[in-house]
């Protein structure tokens, strides 16, 4: 299932894809199948997104 | 002489151990979905070599006519390496993180697989070519191509997908 809170919390941050990459020391291809819904994230990775972009796990991962 | 390639060997060995293990240590060259992806590679490699096993010995008696024992331990080795790079290739897990330049990897493969093209055709303009005279150079050319061309075709499916 897509990711579309990542996407929408990147995009209010005004980052690309890579930038954000960057910020959290994965690759671009690696956000983008997070945002896709391709790939399922560490938790360790959740929570370094989820920093760089000042949200709550809540926030980005939890389904409702 | 033998000794000196078995000296030889045992120091590649050596080395290769001593570079895989140094850089086992650096974890910061791929993220998590990369050595996931990886991992998964190693084990499509594994089956692919399983399987080619298995057909060298279900077809060993044609394959003899075709192919000396040598030789069919590089297709085993090669069906591994290339089922390896084009998954991880195809997946973006194959080259670290901070590696921008992946046309230099695609540009050295295609030099080794030119060197190994004009081993193949010298052997045929002698009409010396056979699987003891360039036959491996044949089966390394064929295998740094098909590297070469998942390479370069991945980097034409980025460039489209960064347009869209």
């Amino acid at each position: 299932m897509k990711n579309l809170r990542l996407k929408a919390a990147r995009a209010g941050k005004d980052l690309s894809q890579q930038a954000l990459a960057d910020l959290v020391g994965v690759s671009r291809q690696t956000i983008a199948a997070v945002e896709k819904g391709d790939y399922n994230p560490t938790i360790n990775l959740c929570i370094a997104i989820c920093k760089a972009l000042d949200k709550t796990l809540n926030d980005i991962f939890w389904e409702d | 002489m033998s000794i000196l390639i078995q000296v030889l060997f045992l120091a590649i060995i050596v080395v290769s151990l001593v570079w895989g293990y140094k850089r086992s240590q650096d974890n910061h060259q791929y993220d998590e979905r990369q050595e996931l992806l990886q991992n998964r590679g190693y084990r499509y490699a594994t089956y692919a070599m399983f399987l080619t096993s298995a057909a060298a010995v279900l077809f060993g008696e044609e394959l003899s006519r075709l192919l000396n024992v040598s030789l069919v331990a590089l297709v085993i080795m090669l069906a591994g390496l290339v089922t390896y790079v084009f998954y991880a290739v195809l997946h973006d897990a194959y080259f670290p993180l901070n590696k921008n330049n992946k046309l230099v990897s695609a540009g050295l493969l295609a030099f080794l697989a030119l060197i190994q093209l004009l081993v193949v055709v010298k052997n045929l303009l002698n009409h010396s070519f056979s699987a003891y005279n360039g036959g491996m150079n044949l089966l390394l050319f064929a295998a740094f191509t098909i590297i070469l061309i998942v390479i370069l075709y991945k980097k034409h499916l980025d460039k489209k997908e960064a347009k869209e």
